[in-house]
């Protein structure tokens, strides 16, 4: 085969997020068996041995974007699913932003772009094709990776047309299907990568490594913040397979603290010498905190600090105290830890004042920031590769690895392997902050609320961890509410919320539903509450609340559909039987919440039995999601499936405890994460809808505790407010 | 250092070692076969399972010394060209999500599967329970366990 230039295509298409410059179709060598691939787009390459590749920028963890995203660029594309392989893009700074996976926001972001990627080539392929038969386009279908000649039935492979497709100019607005004539979208794909993952091929953070690389682990000081006075590591440095033992100097930006690592021949190596060495801390200011006492900060901060006010309208003070049916509950959350079971590592060189990086990051665009500031460098001398992610949930939000292992490929001149032990994650990890609410609600004769205030104590990552500036109004700080997503999503027409921050005494992050997690627990909750006080049924008193009609400007933002709330609400409350006689010792709980930007809805509905000396089972949970557009059904599952998991096992005993400043759980046992054998019969309703597509990864999460909670006060009368429930003296048994 | 024979997936290694050195860091950091997942190293998540002699086992909690002479099996070679009848199980009720875990799952599961191809809901709650997954696959695990029953009856 004679070596084939395709480097012809010059055109700039821009669409939505992807802004993309000249494309230079692929040139590969021909001499071997190497196929000749077809470019178009930057996320899409064709090739003549018939695969189709699908470049893909956003993190996989889990959340099944490398399915989901290929599936809106083969929908397009009108390719056989069989030929598509997915591969993740190489990082470059110019797409950086494209990068960031967080927020559940993948599909929503990409779901237009990934498409007419996918039109795009077809497309050209179609002309190439019409060029041939010399006919009009529009006398050729696609299906299956074929264009077909309408009037002669006869057809050729995409395969075969991606040299003559590489000649012409690349449409500039590729129009795409309605949804009508959707084929792959909506229809349920397996992972791309099954294969892979099931076989060990699959290569994590942890796995990768590098020829003549170095293993090294971090002591670091148990208390957040703290510093070395001394230390000894003369007993360490004598271990045989010990390298080097080298002080890692703080760095703000990079989140990294002071502390002493071990450079040696393999993690057993590094570890064992860790344990060899004497070091003498000064704790620093979290010395003497313990969960009580932060919490007894917050709430105190709650009572009498003045607040930042996020948003106030209307007379909150004066319709609370005329109202005759009221609430005040005081809520108390703790820190979580992610957990994921692939904890952090990075892979570091350092030659010539340049780095690059191995790892799993969930915004490189951030990490690089962090790191270039922290190192004095420029992006060119920092290279980042991103690899596959065991579980993010928010961890990888921070490249304190990366940051600690680039500053030991510079000291020891050699590849380094920096790992974080599951006890480093666990201990010194970054945690979801713990928050005090006081939440004071009233209702009229008619049922509506009269009046709502939401006050709140708690810390914001983008403050402690990076240094932010602080967005006070945030869902992260979780703090007044809802911030970002609009103010309360029942109707209300006084309204105030403000919060207080105050710096932890750990390590702070995002978490899986970040602010949402705490604050649609406080809600729903409070609901529950008035709906009791007022003696109606809690399903008919959010259906009253969210009526049409109940709505006044500016309470609600414009893209959020109460009537989509209440359809997953019906369909959890049917799901179990709400309205049914309950069995002897049957309690049925509910909560919703909506989410980021208003796209996705959700619900859940627990029947429980509660025994005497609060032994919990779970008969069943029915959960319900309405995230418009469904791509890839099973994947949407899956994901509603594992959040349940993650708030279930929050709700029950997710706890970070603090003594003396330390974090006391250290591995998932102590932690208390939910068990195979303790899985709960979960139902699970998606709703088929034609709405723009929403968000999902997040969405099972926030109504998972309250609808627990509202169960658990419908078995018991006791109205648990400070989670996890375990602190209320109750337990799951199977 | 010492050294020690062990034979992985068929093939003899001689491996030089300290002898407190866990099986699981010669696997992945000297045998390069990094399936055998590192999750707590405390024998708790069960990411590290491996048949020794046929019997599944932790490898973060067995030395390179009590492996010496035996026989191991990592996900790598559990079985030559197409899937085994319990990663084919897995693929079929599509179960990884971040896949971290999986490996160590199926480990567990194969072992179980091996010793008792019908086991009970309790026998299966008993070893599963012992394998942690942090994305929360643990309804298609219990599918996947019984498809995989179906498989090796047909
Ligand atoms: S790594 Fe061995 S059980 Fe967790
Ligand atoms: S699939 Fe991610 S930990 Fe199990």
């Amino acid at each position: 085969m004679e070596r084939r230039d395709f480097i012809k295509l010059s055109a700039i298409y821009s669409s939505g997020l992807l802004i993309l410059q000249s494309v230079p179709l692929y040139a590969l060598d021909a001499d071997t068996d190497t196929p000749i691939c077809f470019q178009p787009h930057p996320l899409l390459k064709l090739c003549d041995d018939g695969s189709i590749i699908i470049y893909v920028r956003k993190q996989e963890f889990g959340q099944g974007l490398h399915t989901s995203l290929p599936m809106l660029v083969a929908e397009e594309l009108d390719a056989r699913w069989k030929n598509i392989r997915v591969e993740k893009a190489e990082f470059d700074y110019e797409h950086e932003k494209e990068y960031v996976t967080w927020a559940s926001r993948a599909i929503k972001d990409l779901y237009k772009p990934m498409r007419e990627a996918g039109a795009l080539a077809r497309e050209m392929l179609v002309q190439a094709a019409a060029n041939k038969w010399n006919i009009d386009p529009s006398m050729c279908k696609t299906e299956k990776s074929k264009v077909i000649n309408m009037a002669s039935e006869e057809s050729i492979a995409y395969k075969d047309l991606i040299s003559d497709a590489s000649e012409l100019p690349i449409p500039k607005t590729p129009k795409l299907k309605n949804y009508k004539d959707f084929k792959i979208i909506g229809k349920s794909k397996k992972s791309l990568e099954i294969d892979n993952i099931l076989s060990g091929k699959t290569i994590f953070s942890y796995d990768f490594s590098l020829p003549d690389m170095a293993y090294a682990l971090v002591l670091r000081c148990p208390v957040h913040d703290g510093t070395i006075i001394n230390y000894n590591a003369t007993k360490a440095k004598n271990l045989e397979g010990v390298i080097d033992v080298v002080e890692i100097q703080p760095m703000r930006k990079a989140n990294v603290e002071q502390g002493v690592a071990v450079v040696a021949d393999s993690f057993w190596t590094a570890q064992k010498a860790i344990d060899l060495i004497d070091v003498e801390w000064d704790y620093g200011p979290f010395k003497g905190v313990t969960s009580e006492s932060f919490m007894q900060t917050l709430k105190e901060n709650v009572k009498t600090k003045e607040l930042f006010v996020i948003d106030e309208y209307g007379n909150v003070e004066a319709n609370y105290n005329e109202s005759n049916i009221k609430t005040e509950l005081h809520f108390e959350y703790p820190f979580l830890a992610h957990a994921p079971i692939e904890p952090p590592s990075c892979t570091a060189t350092y030659k010539n004042g340049k780095y690059e990086i191995w790892g799993g990051y969930q915004n490189p665009g951030l990490a690089s920031n962090g790191l270039c500031e922290s190192f004095g460098i420029e992006r060119e001398s920092l290279q980042i590769n991103l690899l596959h992610i065991g579980g993010g949930f928010g961890r990888r939000i921070n490249f304190d690895n990366a940051a600690e292992a680039m500053q030991l490929a510079k000291a020891i001149d050699r590849p380094i392997k920096l790992y974080w032990s599951r006890t480093d994650d666990m201990k010194k990890g970054a945690y979801r902050p713990a928050e005090a609410v006081t939440l004071r609600a009233s209702i009229d004769n008619y049922n509506n609320l009269s009046s709502w205030e939401f006050r709140s104590s708690g810390s914001s990552w983008f403050v402690d961890t990076f240094g932010l500036i602080e967005i006070p109004n945030s869902a992260h700080t979780g703090y007044g509410g809802f911030g970002e997503e609009g103010n309360l999503y029942y109707p209300v027409g006084h309204y105030k919320s403000a919060g207080f921050h105050e710096p932890a005494p750990v390590n702070t992050s995002p978490w899986r539903s970040i602010g949402n997690s705490r604050s649609v627990n406080s809600v729903e909750c409070a609901i529950d509450d008035l709906a009791h006080k007022a003696q109606t049924d809690p399903l008919e008193f959010r259906l009253n609340l969210l009526q049409e009609n109940g709505w006044k400007s500016p309470q609600k933002r414009k893209d959020y559909q109460p009537n989509r709330l209440v359809n997953v609400l019906n369909q959890v409350a049917e799901g179990i039987g709400w309205f049914k006689p309950k069995k002897a010792d049957h309690y049925y709980g509910i909560a919703c919440c909506p989410y980021l930007g208003k796209l996705s809805y959700a619900a859940h509905a627990f029947d429980i039995s509660v025994s005497k000396d609060k032994k919990i089972t779970i008969n069943r949970v029915v959960a319900a999601i309405d995230c418009g557009m469904v791509i890839n059904p099973d994947g949407v599952l899956a994901q509603m499936e594992g959040a349940f998991i993650w708030a279930l096992s929050a709700a029950l005993r997710g706890e970070i405890t603090l003594k003396d400043g330390v974090v006391q759980e250290s591995t998932f046992k102590e932690y208390g994460i939910l068990r195979f054998d303790e899985m709960p019969p979960l139902e699970i309703i998606i709703t088929d809808s034609k709405e723009d597509p929403g968000s999902v990864g997040e969405m099972g999460v926030p109504s998972v505790a309250p609808a627990l909670c509202n169960a658990i006060f419908a078995a018991t009368g006791d109205r648990i407010t400070t989670l996890p429930i375990s602190k209320s003296g109750y337990e799951l048994i199977k | 250092m010492k050294n020690f024979t062990i034979k992985v997936n068929g093939t003899n290694k001689n491996i030089e070692s300290t002898s407190d050195k866990p099986l699981l860091w010669v696997l992945r950091e000297d045998l390069h076969l990094t399936g055998t997942k590192y999750g707590c190293g405390f024998g708790v998540c069960g990411a590290c399972v491996i048949h020794l002699n046929g019997s599944p086992e932790r490898s973060c909690q067995i030395t390179i010394e009590e492996c010496h002479e035996k026989e191991i099996t990592t996900i790598e070679g559990l079985s030559n060209n197409s899937p085994h009848y319990v990663q084919q199980a897995w693929i079929e009720e599509n179960v990884p999500q971040c896949g971290y875990c999986q490996c160590g799952q199926i480990m567990s599961a194969t072992a179980l599967l091996d010793k008792s191809p019908n086991p009970t809901d309790e026998e299966i709650d008993e070893v599963m329970g012992d394998n942690y997954c942090r994305c929360g696959t643990y309804p298609r695990i219990k599918k996947a366990i019984h498809r995989a029953i179906q498989f090796k009856k047909q």
